[in-house]
């Protein structure tokens, strides 16, 4: 039996492309490393729900974070980089890593959703994630006004 | 679900926030806070409840702020909620670091005079403050005395204990012991009061009678204590006589005064301990612009340890007076050293200042052994005088005369420096109290 560190998977993405990747490298998405247990892993691997563009981000963000050589400042400031992109592909970043279990993508992507979130108005908030203003006027001044945790 | 991605800009993802699994939901409102999570809670009725009571998300919120620091599941007993963990973490936050204590103090023993220097900490499910004071053992150790809890009740109620004399370890079955009464003998219990983020008094819990309104919250109008010396500026004075003063009695209705007075001689006399006053020490560690600032602890004239606390003025200078026992605001001190200018001489050093250096003898606790190799060379240097009497206007720019200013600070590779004076032929080398947050050398006082 090949040792885990040298042994390639097969990832293929939703739109059938496939990406070669070391296993030891794959195996943060906890998602694959199941499927590597149970044996799966003879063929390509698809992820339906991953498409071409968001699994070349994800292997790229993988491939940083297994490498034993880069320092905790040095991932920072790939992360820096590496989360300047699009809004929308923020988000499907974030959903990719969700639905390949994958925490320190899921981290990042949050982190920086959170971070544009910040800036928003409560209107910017409900156009950016589709969100329906379901308050009337009064509901709506009167939730603003509550203060949950205004710890008084 | 698909994403629905195209390279166009103007693509618009099809997805509403709701229609993320809730994970996702749960793992980005995690990086906000308080304040913005309320906010997001105004865009639809749909996310009120997720906002505000959701357990998994405030136990993220928490665990983001305080989870490396202490056990979140272990206050309260795990029975309380996390928004309310929340809300009582950021508060205790505010006493982590070193104070001073001023004002009345109480002798915990015969044995050790009351140390003026206290530092809080957390600990699994509490709060702890230590008295910390200088050893005796000719080492740079320093002795830590914990002496107050301060936790909460599994209903989230403060529930804080004195113990003057270190009895006690704080443990579970302390603190399920103590909600029974059980300890009510042995430890004092207290409240402990925030006037202002750099203000706390402990004052004795006597029941529902005798002690102030004081909000526990209460954060004086944003204001910060800036002043890097501990001392109580005038209106922290001013704070603390309004406490004082408003510590009256409830009166309810039909209480005659009389009964009240009465009432509240009784509970004087069973007072077994006076309020204190802490003022925070802030500014308490270097940083890039301040190398020597904070607190540091270095052999004194009688070759014994004592701690130092270094500070830098509004208008360029810097001063070094020694945090004694005294409960005298620190600025009454006459500092160890000071100087208007913080600019240090860079090397090379004229001839004559290598000659003021290497003759030397360095200051070091006896019992502490290692060469002169241990801090690294002398990187940078400053002029510094003794005493305020010498004052010497800086007219015209920095002083290039040596002789001017009676003495030195050597400041080390590895960032500790020593003092000296030319009037003798010694360096008193010191070292930092803590780093990053961690008493550095502290060992348990000895009993018996």
């Amino acid at each position: 039996m090949s040792s885990p560190e040298e042994k390639t998977l097969i990832l293929k993405s939703s739109d059938n492309e496939e990406f070669l990747v070391k296993e030891s490298v794959a195996v943060q998405c906890i998602t694959i490393k199941n499927l590597v247990e149970d044996g799966c892993d003879l063929d390509a691997i698809p992820l339906l729900n991953v498409d071409s563009k968001n699994l070349a981000w994800i292997i790229e963000f993988m491939e940083k974070y297994a490498d034993s050589t880069s320092t905790d400042a040095e991932k920072k400031d790939f992360d820096t980089e590496f989360v300047k992109k699009p809004f929308n592909d923020v988000l499907g970043l974030i959903l990719a890593a969700n639905y390949l279990n994958f925490p320190a993508l899921m981290d990042v992507m949050c982190d920086a959703c959170a971070n544009e979130m910040k800036l928003w108005s409560v209107e910017q908030v409900r156009e950016k994630f589709h969100i329906q203003n379901d308050y009337t006027e009064e509901e709506e001044k009167a939730v603003r006004a509550e203060n949950f945790w205004a710890f008084e | 679900m698909e994403v629905n991605c195209q390279d166009s800009e103007e693509t618009v993802f099809a997805l509403s926030f709701s229609d993320f699994p809730e994970d996702v939901q749960l793992c980005i409102l995690s990086f906000l806070d308080p304040s913005e999570l309320a906010s997001f809670a105004c865009t639809s009725k749909k996310f009120v409840s997720l906002c505000r009571d959701d357990q998994r998300l405030w136990f993220s919120l928490c665990d983001r702020r305080w989870g490396s620091c202490t056990h979140l599941k272990r206050w309260g007993h795990g029975k309380i909620s996390y928004k309310v963990l929340y809300r009582i973490l950021r508060e205790y936050e505010n006493l982590i670091g070193f104070w001073r204590r001023c004002g009345i103090t109480n002798i915990a023993s015969v044995n050790s005079p009351p140390a003026s220097l206290v530092y809080f900490e957390w600990g699994p499910f509490y709060v702890s403050g230590s008295m910390i004071s200088p050893s005796k053992n000719g080492s740079y150790e320093v002795i830590r005395s914990p002496f107050l809890w301060v936790s909460i009740t599994s209903k989230g109620e403060p529930m804080n204990y004195l113990d003057p004399e270190g009895r006690f370890d704080f443990t579970d079955d302390l603190l399920m012991d103590s909600e029974k009464g059980f300890l009510e003998n042995e430890l004092i219990r207290v409240n402990v009061s925030f006037m202002g983020k750099c203000h706390v008094v402990v004052e004795e819990n006597l029941g529902s009678f005798g002690h102030g309104k004081v909000p526990s919250s209460g954060i004086a109008s944003g204001e910060e204590y800036q002043n890097g010396c501990g001392s109580p500026p005038d209106r922290l004075m001013s704070e603390i006589y309004q406490y004082l003063a408003n510590r009256t009695s409830p009166g309810g209705n039909g209480v005659s005064r009389r009964q009240r007075r009465r009432e509240k001689e009784k509970q004087e006399k069973l007072r077994k301990w006076e309020p204190e006053h802490f003022v925070k020490i802030v500014n308490c560690s270097p940083t890039l612009s301040r190398p020597l600032q904070g607190l540091w602890k270095g052999i004194c004239d009688d070759m014994s340890l004592d701690f130092y606390l270094v500070s830098y003025d509004d208008i360029g200078g810097i001063a070094c007076r020694k945090v004694g026992e005294s409960s005298r605001p620190l600025s009454l001190h006459a500092p160890v050293f000071w100087s208007s200018s913080t600019t240090f001489i860079e090397p090379p050093r004229s001839p004559e200042e290598y000659h003021i250096y290497s003759n030397r003898m360095h200051l070091r606790p006896p019992a502490e052994s290692y060469d002169s190799g241990d801090n690294g060379a002398v990187s940078h240097m400053l002029l510094i005088n003794s005493s305020y009497d010498l004052v010497i206007p800086d007219i015209a720019g920095p002083t290039t005369n040596p002789r001017q200013c009676e003495g030195r600070i050597w400041q080390y590779e590895n960032g500790t420096f020593g003092f000296g004076f030319l009037r003798d032929n010694y360096i008193i080398d010191l070292k930092h109290i803590a780093k990053n947050g961690h008493l550095l050398d502290a060992i348990e006082p000895c009993n018996g």
